[in-house]
């Protein structure tokens, strides 16, 4: 069976033991987690979770379903990363003496933001792809300028609206 | 009675002032350390809230279970924190596989002591989160009104499931004023649900179909649709099947009633699964003991899956019209969609298998000719004392699945046993807590030698609170169930499964029940009418042959074409 990476993305109430609930489903099926993060939602209450995961599309179906049914889950979706707009941000410590220049000589796409710099380091801030922030990494890490690197989980956009609730209706062609 | 509104009362005092307001009657428990102050305040409560004093935290767990499946109320045990917390782990992971509405009430350490290893603290809500439908941990009195009646709502609503409760001692002390608040769940997202669309592509293929079969499952129970199911079987003139948990949900003796499907179901529902052009599974998750290998599952059929877990649908068998939400409204509303059919055809293909079941295993099985006694043969002979009134409990192995193939059933809610999790030591705990919410019914316990002594203590239990339960103890020396499978599947090396047991009838005396021991066929009925003539509990100890086997048996893995009438097949 054919594996990818797939968001899930899960509004639950805000409150004690739901990230347990929520990662034990992962565990049960044995599937890592690549990367979590939860923030709050527009909705007073509710915090917004997306996780990302490699495995098949039918134990992706199947997760979902299961955390859909989960009480204080209030909905779960899955999605292929090309359906949404998600962005991950990275910070990055680089050694101040030749980090410069490193920087420097870097394509402006790839350069970040500086955001601290004194005598001993400079620290970037980069948004983007796990990819491009890996890159940047691995670049970095080539030129023996990293000393500290640091990246957050996904934050997504639905690129339609009416992407928001594929799984609801797909479901809802069936019943 | 007096208005509690504005008076202080202790966290421990509103937790029992809740359970009253949830309706309920009965608690099964084990008092310990931190839960003393919740023990202090029932002293006060004895003659409202009826409670069972267990030998053993399981125990007090599978009563509660065998509690709620019988009344259809939500089950309620009580147990100290740490070691009276993690003993009730094995019958909330039981009742979370089995959808049985339980809520656990466990104490826990002062909320400044969290988190510093104190003295029998365990991290009840991380051990139980993902056996329970929803946990919750008390921190402070002023919460006890909102969680405890949140806490029955969940356990009790759709999919029924346990719920653990876990209150620490500083909140049992503290003060609050306590007022009933019903829980009023916040607006869900809609979600689809069963369209008129979907409810007529049903009943055409209903209506259409040449070779329909209807399974019941518990979720036939759980709704209490039991009549509706019946309108619409009669209504098509569609035969009717169960899984080993919907057992009881369809009289036996109906005549579109054709047995249970299976692992070790009968052999004509299994037969007719593969044969079948539809069926119509109501309240059932399709397990892998009731569909063996399910991509060779029911080839030929179209599938009707009404349930009401989203989660269940497509999980492990496509499901071709999946009608989810509660099975009453769905079937209530098939059940004018659908017309009468003549079915002489596939009624003979059934009557066929089962006529096959009958002179091939059946028979043997009953058959006693040797003068001794078979397990089949003592269920039967049960079953017709009982004259399908019984409420059937049974532990896990061999003689559960003796029980759910020669039981008979004339009303609902009559037959308990473990099904997803196969929990031996399940049976004598859950039979306390079936006698307790049926008191005038004649409840029976099949259990084995092996599952009997995992929670034995429990005798005590009936003992102290003269529960009236016949336990039927089926002793054939062995660990029956896993011993068949070594002898058919491991080269009959019997590893570890033989037993050396004690004397169960001086066990019996010992707590004061009456019992009695029988080894030959021509005792079996006079000892079956003393078990149901005495009053009060009874051990029966029926000393079984040794190596019976359990058939129809369809191999692990395996199609239902491949079942099996008898070894070495």
């Amino acid at each position: 069976m054919e594996t990818k990476e797939f968001l899930l993305v899960a509004s639950v109430n805000n409150r004690v033991a739901v990230l347990n609930k929520v990662t034990a489903a992962f565990l049960k099926r044995h599937i890592n987690i690549e990367s979590l993060s939860v923030s709050e939602s527009p909705v007073d209450g509710v915090s917004s979770m997306v996780i990302s995961a490699h495995t098949t599309e039918e134990t992706m179906r199947r997760l979902t379903a299961h955390l859909d049914s989960v009480y204080d889950v209030v909905h779960a979706a899955y999605y292929h990363s090309e359906d949404l707009v998600h962005q991950e941000l990275a910070l990055y410590k680089i050694e101040a003496r030749s980090g410069g220049d490193v920087l420097r000589s870097l394509p402006r796409r790839d350069k970040g933001r500086v955001i601290e710099r004194n005598d001993d380091y400079i620290i970037v801030e980069k948004s983007g792809s796990r990819a491009q922030l890996e890159s940047l990494r691995q670049t970095l890490e080539s030129r023996k300028v990293l000393e500290g690197y640091s990246r957050s989980g996904n934050v997504v956009i639905h690129k339609d609206r009416t992407e928001d609730l594929r799984e609801d209706a797909r479901l809802s062609l069936a019943v | 009675m007096k208005t509690m509104k504005n008076k202080q009362v202790s966290g421990a005092e509103a937790l029992l002032r809740a359970l009253l307001d949830e309706g309920v009657e009965t608690v099964f428990g084990y008092p310990g350390g931190t839960i003393m102050p919740l023990y202090d305040e029932l002293y006060d409560y004895r003659d409202r809230l009826y409670h069972i004093l267990v030998r053993h935290e399981q125990g007090a767990v599978h009563a509660a279970e065998g509690y709620a499946r019988t009344s259809g109320k939500v089950g309620v045990c009580f147990a100290t924190a740490g070691p009276g917390a993690t003993n009730l782990v094995t019958g909330i992971a039981d009742a979370s596989m089995d959808s049985t509405p339980i809520v656990c009430i466990t104490a826990q350490v002062a909320r400044d002591n969290l988190g510093t290893n104190f003295f029998q603290e365990a991290d009840t809500l991380g051990i139980t989160n993902p056996i329970t439908k929803w946990s919750y941990e008390i921190t402070q009195a002023d919460e006890v009104a909102e969680i405890i009646a949140k806490a029955f709502y969940i356990a009790r609503s759709g999919r029924p499931g346990p719920v653990v409760v876990s209150i620490t001692r500083d909140a049992q002390a503290g003060r609050t004023t306590y007022e009933h608040k019903p829980f009023t769940p916040a607006p869900a997202p809609a979600k689809p649900g069963c369209t008129d669309a979907r409810l007529d592509e049903a009943a055409a293929l209903m209506n259409a179909a040449e070779r329909p079969m209807i399974i019941v499952g518990q979720g036939v129970t759980i709704s209490g649709v039991e009549e509706r199911v019946r309108a619409l079987a009669e209504g098509g003139n569609i035969p009717v099947v169960s899984t080993l948990l919907g057992i009881s949900a369809f009289p036996t003796d109906h005549p579109l009633f054709c047995g249970n499907v299976g692992m070790h179901g009968n052999y004509a529902p299994n037969m007719m699964t593969q044969q079948a052009d539809l069926i119509v599974a109501v309240g059932m998750r399709f397990s892998d003991r009731v569909t063996g290998n399910p991509a060779a599952y029911a080839p030929l059929a179209k599938i009707v899956h009404i349930e009401i877990d989203r989660a269940e649908i497509g999980k492990t068998v496509r499901a071709d019209v999946p009608l989810v939400g509660d099975a009453g409204e769905i079937i209530g509303a098939l059940v004018p969609r659908i017309k009468h059919r003549e079915r002489g055809e596939w009624l003979r293909f059934i009557e066929g298998h089962r006529r096959t079941e009958r002179e091939n295993v059946s028979t043997r099985a009953l058959d006693c000719t040797d003068g001794g006694i078979s397990m089949a043969a003592t269920v039967d002979a049960v079953a017709r004392h009982g004259g399908g009134d019984a409420l059937v409990v049974t532990d896990v192995g061999q003689h559960q699945m003796f029980a759910a193939l020669y039981s008979r059933f004339s009303q609902p809610r009559s037959w308990i046993t473990s099904g997803g999790l196969g929990t031996m030591g399940f049976g004598l705990p859950a039979a306390i807590g079936a006698k307790v919410a049926a008191p005038g019914r004649d409840v029976v316990l099949f259990v084995g030698d092996g599952g009997i002594q995992m929670s034995i203590q429990e005798l005590g239990t009936i003992m102290q609170s003269d529960i009236a339960v016949k336990i039927v103890l089926l002793n054939n020396g062995f660990l029956g169930m896993v011993r068949q499978w070594q002898e058919m599947f491991f080269d009959r090396r019997y590893s570890f499964t033989q037993l050396a047991n004690p004397d169960f009838l001086q066990i019996a005396g010992a707590y004061g029940i009456k019992s009695r021991r029988v080894e030959k066929r021509r005792d079996l009925e006079s000892s079956i009418a003393e078990m149901f003539g005495h009053v009060g509990p009874y051990l029966l100890e029926v000393a079984v042959e040794r190596e019976e086997n359990v058939f129809p048996m369809v191999p692990a893995g395996a199609s239902l074409d491949d079942v099996l009438m008898k070894k070495n097949e």
